[in-house]
């Protein structure tokens, strides 16, 4: 049952341009250019209830936009956003019922006052009754262990102890709906673990849907089964994570560290001649004693590939490398799919 | 967990009763944060005797020398100054959080709070407190009492009915203009804080309205309301000169400001909602 | 020279606050305008010619100039030392070759730059609209003189309290007493010569009335000839005493601040 339908949704803004110095400032006070960036541009997604998606794409791609759209918190420029039913912008407070929502640099917390203190609040802007909100609170408590946090102010924990605190305060009113903005940015290894978990938990128990934005590709290796990519305001993907390492996984670097360091280029070329020309294989590059290969596994067998190369070449060592998703990202980024 | 709407949750009555239940949530939360700043309450109450000595010093130290302002003496200036004092100090203790908008919208922390199911408005009001404010109260009230004292009137209960009808109007008034000023850090890209613009122009009430020509006048009765601030509701005691019964539209300038008070600051939250930050 | 690059990249970044600025512009005419209708209204009402000395027309230009000199004051530049402290950047500060004192001295002059530029249109407005008196030769160097002094000396203060932040949680109440004080003892709403005799005498001893009385007194030629010399020599005084306190509470604050790393 889809519980969040996006279509063709379009974002644009107006931001002004100004150069740096003394003059253009004086000029900027009379008379200011502007300019139209387009944020999201027709973007379509339907997400059903009890997805674990993930929202990945560089920076200024438009990922907090849509975030933004979906919490009720900004108007696009055209289409139609539902959430839960809802659109959220037109009945923001209604919708907010509906949310969880962790922008991760911002907080949710009173600075000066104890964690439990916010809760409290939270209880009470969110009208959460007593039974809902005494279990919530024990049982988010144990599970991101910050029992012993509650009645410390929130200035003194440290950052991984405060964002624990910030998912519990986000998840206490049982939002059917969770957003997330980049909640593990600036972790270590252990508070990103742990909070990792909580949402698989909730996720899978209590069904509720995430969707989360992120630029830590271990978030979404462990937790999104489906993850959609977005780059300068167009969906580039939206499917399995598994799908789209298959497709890029095919390619392997393989490496070989050979005695001689005046192989030439050419002599290699002419080696492999065949397998280059029916792009089997490609020649990456060659420092001195290390040749790099990228290898299409669906073309050819890589250990043949790798025999192949033992007999032709004075071989002293090898790799075989699969590119790991950051890698992935990286060139869909650059590249496109 | 959705919960089931009842109508009988939804009708504005119960709406203004949660309302100030939350308002009163957060100023509770408020005083537990200055405390646990351990809040010098007597500091605090120090400084801002201080501030009220000094501005009776002020009118003292001029009255040495003078006898009138218009035919107003020492003992009612100094009722109209009581009267300021008691309708900023009463106006900041109820919205001081709105003077952090331009701080919210820089940080990114009003879409937290956009992003919450109560209104804006009442999450930015009472996410500040200030006890020095209270502290000018309490020296708004005893300047007060000074006053009365000095010019020994006899008030009617009429008059001290209309005082206070007054009193709230102008509290209402400063809100609704606190409110227009604010709502202008949302249509400006570079913002700073107005509130202190605002509060330094409230000056133009301190003193009794005659000294300005009639057009003045005119303009802060009806166009720039500041003088229901201090002036009016002195005015109610008083019935000084012909001016005093203006007093009488106070509630009414007080519904029509507040009208455009909210009008203003609902599209000044759409424009920062369509353009984000 | 990198003070002065100080000084242009604080007056850049104010400018961008355009209506901000705008406002404070309109606000200084605004109370330029009150005190000239109460003044006028205080005088023609009691039926005098001069009230403590001064003459209407003195008196208005008194209240104008130290509206003017006002406007240098407000903007509570303790309270961005404050921040300076408490936010960190101070540390990043301290790691360069600058001294901070002149640091925020630089900080604070591109950050009123604006100010000074339209209280001197707003100077200009006021001698046309308001008649106001005008020195000049001498006397008008003088003045000058002695407000850049004053211009100093505010920011001494606004350092002396702003140090307090290396030690208070909080420097509201010290601001605002410190304010108080001088809003009080510095005749910058009440000539001094009004005050009586006890006040006046503590008046002397505070280092406020360097700050508005004497300057505007000189502004006024109400301090002719020698007097001139004795009133901007104490200026000058508490100008180097007030420098040599807010440094030693610098020297002592940044102790305590790198010894608490931070």
């Amino acid at each position: 049952m889809a519980i969040i339908e996006i279509k063709d949704l379009y974002k644009e803004y107006e931001i002004y341009e100004r150069e740096g110095g003394l003059k253009a400032a004086i000029t900027s006070l009379f008379a200011r250019k502007t300019k139209k960036v387009k944020a999201l541009n027709g973007i379509n997604i339907t997400v059903n209830e009890g997805e674990f998606v993930g929202l990945i794409g560089p920076n200024g791609a438009g990922k907090s936009t849509l975030i933004k759209i979906l919490s009720g918190i900004l108007f696009p420029t055209s289409g139609e956003v539902k959430v839960n039913g809802i659109i959220p912008y037109e009945q923001r407070e209604k919708n907010a019922i509906n949310i969880g929502v962790m922008f991760g640099q911002r907080s949710n917390l009173w600075w000066d006052l104890p964690v439990i203190d916010t809760f409290e609040l939270l209880k009470e802007i969110y009208e959460i009754p007593d039974s809902e909100y005494e279990k919530n609170v024990k049982e988010f408590s144990k599970l991101l262990a910050i029992d012993k946090y509650l009645k410390t102010p929130v200035r003194k924990l440290s950052l991984g102890e405060r964002m624990r605190c910030e998912v519990a305060a986000c998840l206490l009113h049982n939002p059917k709906i969770v957003l997330l903005d980049e909640p593990t940015i600036g972790l270590d290894v252990v508070a990103k673990q742990r909070i990792r978990e909580f949402f698989k938990m909730i996720n899978k128990k209590r069904k509720v849907t995430i969707i989360l934005t992120t630029h830590d590709m271990g978030d979404v290796e462990k937790l999104c089964k489906r993850i959609i990519i977005i780059d300068k305001g167009n969906k580039v993907y939206d499917g399995e994570l598994e799908r789209l390492m298959k497709r890029f996984r095919k390619l392997k670097t393989v490496t070989f560290r050979v005695s001689d360091p005046n192989i030439s280029k050419s002599k290699l070329e002419s080696l492999f001649n065949e397998k280059i020309k029916n792009q089997k294989i490609k020649l990456l590059s060659k420092e001195k004693e290390e040749i790099k290969f990228e290898v299409n596994s669906e073309k050819v067998n890589t250990s043949e590939f790798v025999k192949e190369t033992l007999s032709k070449l004075p071989v002293v060592d090898f790799k075989i490398d699969e590119p790991e998703i950051e890698e992935v990202i990286r060139k869909i980024y650059k590249k496109g799919i | 967990m959705i919960k089931k709407e009842s109508n009988k949750n939804n009708n504005i009555v119960s709406q203004t009763l949660k309302a100030i239940k939350l308002w009163f949530y957060y100023r509770k939360m408020n005083i537990l944060s200055a405390i646990e700043y351990r809040a010098n309450f007597f500091l605090i109450l120090l400084v801002s005797s201080f501030e009220q000595i000094g501005q009776v010093l002020l009118l003292v130290i001029l009255f040495n020398q003078i006898d009138y302002i218009n035919g107003w003496g020492f003992g009612e200036v100094l009722l109209l100054s009581a009267s300021a004092t008691l309708v900023s100090s009463i106006v900041l203790i109820i919205i001081a959080g709105l003077g952090s908008i331009p701080y919210e919208i820089r940080t990114g922390e009003l879409d937290i709070l956009l992003a919450r199911p109560k209104s804006l408005y009442l999450q930015l009001a009472g996410s500040r407190l200030w006890l020095i404010d209270i502290g000018t109260l309490i020296g708004g009230i005893i300047k007060f009492i000074i006053a009365i004292v000095y010019i020994s009137i006899s008030p009617s209960l009429i008059d001290i009915v209309l005082y206070f009808i007054a009193l709230i109007s102008g509290i209402v008034i400063l809100i609704a203009l606190t409110t227009i000023t604010m709502s202008i850090t949302f249509f400006s890209t570079k913002v700073r804080n107005f509130f202190f613009v605002l509060y330094r122009s409230l000056g133009l009430g301190e003193y009794p309205l005659e000294i300005y020509g009639s057009g003045i006048v005119f303009l802060l009765t009806f166009i720039l309301p500041l003088g229901f601030i201090s002036y009016y509701p002195a005015q109610a005691l008083l019935h000084k000169g012909v001016y005093s019964q203006f007093t009488l539209f106070a509630p009414i300038i007080a519904i029509v400001f507040s009208l455009i008070a909210s009008y203003i600051w609902s599209k000044g939250v759409r424009r920062y909602t369509s353009t984000g930050s | 020279m990198k003070y002065a690059k100080l000084i242009k990249i604080a007056f850049l970044s104010d400018i961008e606050y355009r209506i901000y600025n705008i406002l404070l512009f309109l606000l200084t005419l605004l109370q330029m305008f009150i005190l000239v209708m109460l003044w006028s209204a205080i005088f023609s009402w009691n039926n005098v010619e001069t009230i403590a000395g001064f003459t209407l027309s003195e008196m208005i230009t008194y209240a104008i100039v130290a509206v003017l000199i006002t406007q240098l004051w407000e903007n509570d530049y303790e309270y961005n030392l404050e921040d300076f402290i408490k936010e960190g950047e101070l540390t990043t500060i301290l790691t360069r070759p600058i001294d901070f004192f002149f640091y925020a001295f630089s900080n604070y002059l591109g950050e009123n730059l604006s100010v000074i530029i339209y209280s001197f249109i707003a100077w200009i407005i006021a001698i046309f609209a308001f008649s106001i008196h005008v020195p000049i030769g001498i006397t008008l160097l003088l003045f000058t003189f002695s407000l850049l002094i004053s211009f100093f000396l505010m920011f001494t203060i606004s350092m002396i309290i702003g140090c307090f932040a290396f030690w208070a949680e909080d420097i509201h109440g010290v601001s605002e007493t410190i304010r108080i004080l001088i809003l009080l003892f510095s005749g910058s709403f009440i000539p001094l010569s009004f005050f009586p005799e006890g006040l006046r005498i503590i008046a002397n001893i505070l280092p406020f009335q360097a700050m508005y009385s004497l300057p505007i007194l000189i502004y006024l030629e109400k301090i002719t000839g020698t007097d001139i010399f004795i009133a901007i020599f104490i200026q000058i005084f508490w100008a180097i005493v007030l420098y040599l306190v807010a440094r030693l509470f610098l020297k002592q604050g940044l102790k305590r601040f790198t010894s608490l790393g931070g």
